[in-house]
C-alpha cells in the first residue's frame, strides 16, 4: 500500500514539475502534459482510495489523500474555464505535500468511527481543500503582484503567462467563502463530539480555532469592508499555513 | 517577364515627399491602369503613410522605367527629385521584398499588424479594377500566407510598443475585462486621447474626461463617446473610477500622495490602476506604496515598450530567414510556371517546321506507305532529340533558379528569325 501511495505522490510530483517547466520555459505543451499527468494521478488516486476505504475504512491518511484529490479535481475543472495554467504548479505541489503527510500518517483507529466524527472529519477536509485552492490562488496573486511592479523584462515576460490579478482575487474569495461554512460546521461538530466524549483541549484544536479566526478575518474584511488584493491574499496564505499545521499535528498524532 | 517592385518608404524619403505621393484607393487603381498602358502586364499599387510601392510583372526593363515616370506624373514631383528616393528590386529580390513588407519586417515598428490590412485593401482595389493577373495574384496571396505564418510561428507581433498600448496591456494584467470598468482620463491632450481610444476599443464601460478647461473636455468627450466632468470633481472621480489615465501638461504633480490616501479610504481599498503618461510626471511617486493602487508612470511604460521592441527585433531575425526561404521557393515555382508557355511555344514551333519541311518534300508521295511512315517517324524523332536536351536543361535551370539567360534563349527559340 505504501508503494502505491508513493507512486501516487510521484505522479503529483511529475505533474508539478511539468507545470513548473511550462512556467519557466514558457512552453504551453508542458502545461498540457502537466494536466494529462494530473488527470492520470486523479484517476489513480480515486481507484486507490476506493480500494483503501473498502479494505481499511476511513483513516487520517485517506482524508488527507482525499483532500489532495479534491483539490486537484477542482483545479482541473477550473483550469478548463479560466487561464490558470501557472497555478498548476502550486496545486500539484500542495497535493503532493498532503499525500506525503498521508504516507507518513499513523493508521490510527478506523473501525467504529461514530457518524458525528466521520462527518466532522469529512467536512473539515472538504473545507481544507477549498482553502488550499484559495491559498494557491493567493500565492499566485502575490507572485504576480511582485512581478508586475518590476521593470525587468524577464519578470514582465512571466507576468504575461499569469492570469489577471482580478481573476485570481475573485476565485480565491469564492473558494474561501465555499470552504468557510464547511470548516465552521466541522469545528462545531468536533466541539460537540469533544464535549460528549469529554476530550481535553489539544494543540490541533487550538490551531484549528486560530485558522478559523484568520479565515473569519479574511471573510469579514473582504465581504464587509471590501478589501481586495495583497493583504487579503497574505491572510489567506497565513490561514492555510495554520491549517497545514493542524493537518500535520493530526497526521503525526501530536495533538 | 519578371517581377519588379519600385517605390519609396520611410527609409528612403521624408514624410513630405511621401505625403505628395500618397494615393487614395481610387488613385491606386488609376495608377495601376496607367502602368499597364505603359507596357506592364500586371500591376499592384500600395500606398500607406510609410510607403508607396508598385509591384509589377512585365517585360524586362519596362517596370524600372515606367514606374518612376508614372509616379512622377501622378504626384507632380519631378522625376529627378523622385529618383533619389526610389528603390527597385527585381526577380527573387522583389518577391522577398513583398513578403517582408506583408510580414511587417520592413515596417517602422517591426511586427505591427496594420500593414497586412492595408495591403489587403490595396490588393482588393487593384484586383477589382482588373489590374492584377495570375502572377501578381499568386505572389500577393502567397505573401499574405507567409505573413500569417510569420505571426503564428514567431513572437514578432507580441508585446505592445507604444506607450498608450503598453498602458492598456498593463491594465489588462490587473483586470480580467474592461467591460465593467470606468476609465477616467485626466487631461484632454493627444497622448491621453490615444490611450482613451485604446481602452474604448478594449470595451471599457464608460469613459470620463476631466480637464482644467471644461470646453476641451466636452469636445473630447463628444469625439470619444464619453462624459466630461468638472475639474473640481477630480477627487470624487478618482474614488469611483477603476482606471485613471493622467496626461496633462502640468509641471507639478496634480495627484498627490495625500489626495490618494483619502481616495483609497473613500473607495474602500478597491483596486485602482493609475497610469501617468505625462512628462513631467503628474502623479506623486509615493502613490505606488498605497494598498491596491497600481501606479505606473511613463518610465515604467517606456521601459516595457523598449523591451518589447527589442524582443520583436530578435524575433525578426528568425522571421527574416523564414521569409527568405519562402521567397526563394516561390520564385523558383513562379519562374517555372512562367516558363511553361515558352516551352510549349518551342514544341509548337518545332512541329510547324516539321510540317513545312515535309510539305516541301515532293518525293514523299512517290514512296510506299511503309517508307513514308518511316520518314515521318524519323523526322519526328530527329526534332524531338534535338530539342530534348535544351528543354530539359531549361527546366532544370529553372528549378535551380539559374534561369534568366536560358529563359531568354527559350523565348527566342519560338519566335520568327526576324524578331530574334
Amino acid at each position: 500500500m505504501e508503494t502505491l501511495f508513493a507512486i501516487g505522490v510521484g505522479a503529483y510530483g511529475a505533474a508539478a514539475a511539468s507545470f513548473a517547466a511550462s512556467l519557466i520555459k514558457n512552453r504551453p505543451i508542458f502545461a498540457v502534459w502537466g494536466r494529462r499527468v494530473l488527470a492520470g494521478a486523479v484517476a489513480f488516486w480515486s481507484g486507490l482510495l476506493v480500494w483503501r476505504i473498502s479494505q481499511a475504512g476511513l483513516g487520517t491518511e485517506v482524508w488527507l489523500a482525499l483532500s489532495a484529490l479534491g483539490l486537484s479535481g477542482v483545479y482541473l475543472a477550473a483550469a478548463a474555464r479560466y487561464p490558470l495554467r501557472p497555478l498548476g504548479s502550486f496545486i500539484t505541489t500542495i497535493s503532493a505535500v498532503l499525500c506525503l503527510l498521508a504516507l507518513t500518517a499513523e493508521p490510527g483507529t478506523r473501525h467504529f468511527v461514530p457518524l458525528i466524527l466521520g462527518v466532522h472529519i469529512g467536512l473539515a477536509f472538504i473545507g481544507i481543500t477549498a482553502f488550499a485552492f484559495a491559498s494557491a490562488l493567493a500565492m499566485t496573486y502575490l507572485l504576480h503582484a511582485r512581478l508586475l511592479r518590476s521593470r525587468s523584462r524577464a519578470k514582465l515576460e512571466l507576468v504575461r503567462r499569469l492570469p489577471p490579478l482580478e481573476v485570481l482575487d475573485n476565485l480565491s474569495l469564492r473558494a474561501t467563502t465555499v470552504g468557510f461554512p464547511l470548516f465552521t460546521l466541522s469545528l462545531l461538530l468536533g466541539a460537540f463530539y469533544a464535549v460528549r466524549t469529554s476530550s481535553g483541549l489539544s494543540i490541533s484544536w487550538v490551531l484549528a480555532i486560530t485558522a478559523w479566526i484568520v479565515y473569519l478575518g479574511v471573510i469579514q474584511t473582504r465581504l464587509v469592508m471590501g478589501w481586495q488584493g495583497a493583504r487579503a491574499a497574505k491572510a489567506t496564505v497565513l490561514g492555510f499555513a495554520v491549517l497545514m499545521a493542524v493537518a500535520a499535528s493530526y497526521a503525526l498524532k501530536v495533538g | 517577364m519578371q517581377y519588379v517592385v519600385c517605390g519609396l518608404s520611410y527609409k528612403t524619403s521624408g514624410v513630405e515627399l511621401r505625403q505628395k505621393l500618397a494615393l487614395s484607393p481610387v488613385q491606386l487603381a488609376d495608377t495601376a491602369r496607367q502602368l499597364r498602358q505603359a507596357g506592364l502586364d500586371e500591376a499592384f499599387v500600395v500606398s500607406t503613410c510609410n510607403r508607396v510601392e508598385v509591384y509589377s510583372v512585365g517585360p524586362e526593363g519596362v517596370g524600372e522605367r515606367a514606374i518612376p515616370e508614372t509616379l512622377s506624373a501622378m504626384s507632380g514631383v519631378r522625376l529627378k527629385t523622385l529618383s533619389g528616393a526610389l528603390y527597385a528590386h527585381k526577380g527573387e529580390a522583389a518577391i522577398n521584398h513583398l513578403f517582408r513588407v506583408a510580414s511587417s519586417l520592413d515596417s517602422l515598428v517591426v511586427g505591427e499588424a496594420q500593414i497586412l490590412g492595408q495591403m489587403r485593401a490595396a490588393y482588393h482595389v487593384c484586383r477589382e479594377a482588373d489590374q492584377t493577373g495570375p502572377s501578381i495574384n499568386r505572389a500577393v496571396q502567397r505573401a499574405f500566407r507567409v505573413a500569417k505564418l510569420v505571426r503564428n510561428r514567431t513572437a514578432i507581433g507580441e508585446g505592445r510598443v507604444s506607450i498608450s498600448s503598453v498602458a492598456v496591456e498593463r491594465a489588462s494584467h490587473i483586470f480580467e475585462s474592461f467591460a465593467d470598468k470606468v476609465v477616467l482620463l485626466v487631461g484632454a491632450g493627444e497622448m491621453g486621447e490615444l490611450a482613451a481610444r485604446h481602452f474604448k476599443a478594449k470595451g471599457a464601460r464608460q469613459l470620463r474626461i476631466i480637464n482644467r478647461s471644461r470646453d476641451r473636455a466636452d469636445r473630447l468627450a463628444s469625439r470619444l463617446d464619453g462624459v466630461s466632468r468638472d475639474w473640481s470633481e477630480l477627487e470624487v472621480e478618482l474614488a469611483t473610477a477603476d482606471i485613471v489615465v493622467v496626461a496633462t501638461g502640468a509641471t507639478e504633480p496634480i495627484i498627490t500622495y495625500k489626495m490618494m490616501k483619502r481616495v483609497v479610504r473613500a473607495r474602500r481599498h478597491r483596486t485602482l490602476v493609475l497610469l501617468d503618461i505625462s512628462v513631467p510626471l503628474n502623479v506623486e511617486g509615493k502613490c505606488r506604496k498605497l494598498d491596491n493602487v497600481w501606479h505606473f508612470d511613463v518610465d515604467d511604460l517606456e521601459a516595457c515598450a523598449q523591451d518589447n521592441l527589442a524582443s520583436r527585433q530578435s524575433e525578426a531575425d528568425v522571421a527574416e530567414r523564414f521569409v527568405r526561404l519562402e521567397a526563394l521557393n516561390f520564385h523558383r515555382l513562379a519562374t517555372h510556371s512562367m516558363l511553361q508557355p515558352a516551352l510549349s511555344n518551342v514544341s509548337k514551333w518545332a512541329a510547324d517546321v516539321r510540317r513545312s519541311e515535309l510539305a516541301r518534300l515532293k518525293c514523299l508521295d512517290e514512296l510506299t506507305d511503309v517508307q513514308r511512315e518511316a520518314v515521318l517517324l524519323m523526322v519526328h524523332r530527329l526534332s524531338g532529340k534535338l530539342l530534348h536536351p535544351l528543354l530539359t536543361g531549361v527546366k532544370i535551370a529553372a528549378r535551380q533558379n539559374d534561369v534568366e539567360g536560358i529563359l531568354r534563349t527559350a523565348l527566342s527559340l519560338g519566335q520568327p528569325a526576324d524578331e530574334k
